[in-house]
């Protein structure tokens, strides 16, 4: 049971950080490679704010709003020059930001390992959640939220005019554009969404785990499940997640913990083998990269 | 009755290499309908393009000239300003969202029109196009030819537009399916008094329906005048209705020809 609650709360951080890479890659059709480091930066973004604040109820609305503003900006100020530059370009860019960001957390943060929860004054405890399977308070809120992001999402998607508007600009952004739609607005919303999404995930590790580079690492992860899963489909994403969060906790149980950064690129290496546009995706989606 | 629509000079290349139009001039009066023919390749869908607006993707740009709708210059703008200035383009294809339902694809357009001018809109197109009425809930994509063409031109009417800019009417349509959608087009313009421009190979189509007609060729306008003026004109009849003895030449080529057998 403790390795189904372990596969529940990976997958958890997976899905909830690789939506990111989800909805900007379905609705302006850029792989972002900086999510990682976006995701890490809400988290630098809640030790910045935890320091002019003990309360949690501020400092996490704060940072949460300033990594939204964040995400925007990142599109209006440096995306936006990609639009009509090769996919390449655009995916270059991402790498690039990605690398200058890792150098920026360090010259304002320091490359320290540092606890946000501490000034913040949360202390994780243990919860039982199956019989037998205990896991982290904090790792049940970061559950929960994972359920309420994908819930929210689908409905926005699903129902609100601006998730049409997403999904139209998505499918044809030539048409979305003769329809009166402006792109440039939809594509800024959609990295607001995604940097808040990752932030928050990265939020919620760092308040239980403690916050350094090594971040990254799991946000690095997350991609894959979001190419198995399918990158331009939501569903695919939890399942993708559910996936390789299963494999990578069954390997480190039963053949090597080592394993752990490993298991993730394999299942992606064999799914671009077998299968590149993924389990829910849609081929002519990745024929356009 | 006022222009409505002035296009002068107008240049546009691809790639900022391939000139596309070098010079368009042309104009439409209010609460016309007016056509432009020519062959492949002569510039008739990039004018109506550079109309309604390029996005970075096309990677095209107006170089030279300006597009006056009702007194505003629109060349240069984006297309979603264009929109809600009210000008709305059926594009010749990849006219739908194929993903999204018939009344998804009507619900999506963001345009001048508040909510409920938009639900008025959109009354009006299931009432002239029935059939859409029926297939609310079904992808787009999985729309027949014809009905695409419906959807298509219901979803610029929703965008509320002044004037409607239509690439290619009757292209890959059966001829009881263009003549269904011309008589719904022609009641829907008296019900909402709309200007349109339409570019159509289909030089009978375009006679039937236009008013005014203009002929392009190798990016620029070499022809215009009424319908029934080009429609009586031997050297048109000749490059696009097929009937002289000529054969389906281009314009250029049979005025140039006739110029020399006159002096001859």
């Amino acid at each position: 049971m403790q390795l189904v609650a372990n596969i529940i709360v990976l997958s958890a951080i997976y899905a909830l950080i690789s939506c990111g890479y989800v909805l900007i890659y379905r609705v302006s059709r850029v792989l972002n490679l900086a999510h990682g480091e976006l995701m890490m930066v809400g988290a630098y973004l809640l030790l910045m704010t935890a320091s002019f604040t003990s309360n949690p109820m501020v400092a996490i609305p704060v940072a949460a709003i300033l990594s939204l503003t964040m995400g925007a900006l990142v599109y209006l100020l440096l995306m936006r020059r990609m639009t009509g530059e090769s996919v390449l370009a655009a995916i270059l860019t991402t790498i690039a930001l990605g690398i200058l960001l890792r150098g920026l957390i360090v010259i304002f943060f320091s490359a320290a390992h540092q606890y946000p929860a501490v000034p913040l004054g949360i202390h994780s405890s243990s919860v039982q959640v199956l019989p037998g399977a205990r896991i982290s308070s904090l790792s049940l809120i970061l559950v929960i939220v994972t359920a309420l992001v994908y819930a929210s999402l689908f409905a926005f998607l699903r129902l609100s005019r601006w998730g049409l508007r997403m999904r139209a600009a998505g499918q044809n952004p030539l048409l979305a554009a003769q329809r009166g739609i402006n792109l440039h607005g939809i594509y800024a919303m959609v990295w607001a969404i995604a940097m808040f999404t990752g932030s928050v995930a990265g939020m919620l590790i760092s308040l239980d785990a403690g916050l350094d580079q090594t971040l990254i690492m799991i946000g690095l992860k997350a991609f894959p499940a979001a190419l198995v899963g399918g990158l331009d489909s939501l569903l695919g994403a939890l399942i993708g997640s559910l996936i390789v969060a299963a494999a990578e906790v069954l390997l480190i149980q039963y053949v090597n913990p080592l394993l752990a950064d490993v298991v993730p690129f394999l299942i992606l290496i064999v799914m671009l083998v077998v299968r590149p546009w993924g389990l829910f995706g849609t081929r002519e989606a990745l024929d356009r990269v | 009755m006022s222009t409505l629509l002035t296009v002068e000079n107008l240049h546009v290349s691809y790639q900022r290499a391939i000139t596309a139009l070098t010079g368009v001039s042309l104009s439409v009066d209010s609460g016309q309908i007016v056509a432009i023919l020519g062959a492949n390749g002569a510039g008739k869908t990039t004018t109506l393009r550079a109309i309604s607006g390029f996005i970075g993707l096309d990677n095209a740009r107006v170089t030279q000239g300006s597009i006056r709708f009702d007194g505003t210059e629109l060349a240069r703008r984006p297309p979603y300003q264009i929109t809600r200035q009210g000008i709305a383009l059926v594009p010749e294809r990849d006219k739908v969202f194929p993903n999204l339902s018939v009344h998804e694809n009507l619900e999506v357009v963001s345009s001048r029109s508040d909510g409920a001018e938009r639900a008025r809109l959109q009354d009006l197109v299931y009432t002239h196009f029935p059939r859409l009425g029926a297939l609310k809930k079904r992808e787009a994509g999985l729309l027949s030819g014809g009905e695409r063409q419906m959807l298509a031109l219901g979803s610029a009417i929703v965008c509320a537009p002044r004037l409607m800019l239509i690439d290619e009417l009757s292209l890959g349509l059966a001829p009881v399916i263009v003549e269904e959608i011309v008589e719904h087009l022609k009641s829907i313009r008296t019900d909402l008094g709309l200007t349109i421009l339409l570019v159509e190979q289909s030089a009978a189509v375009a006679f039937r329906l236009a008013e005014r007609a203009f002929v392009m060729e190798h990016g620029g306008v070499v022809l215009s005048g009424s319908s029934a003026e080009l429609e009586s004109n031997d050297a048109v009849r000749n490059a696009y209705l097929g009937t002289g003895s000529e054969g389906r030449r281009s314009y250029r080529d049979l005025a140039m020809a006739r110029d020399k057998e006159l002096k001859a």
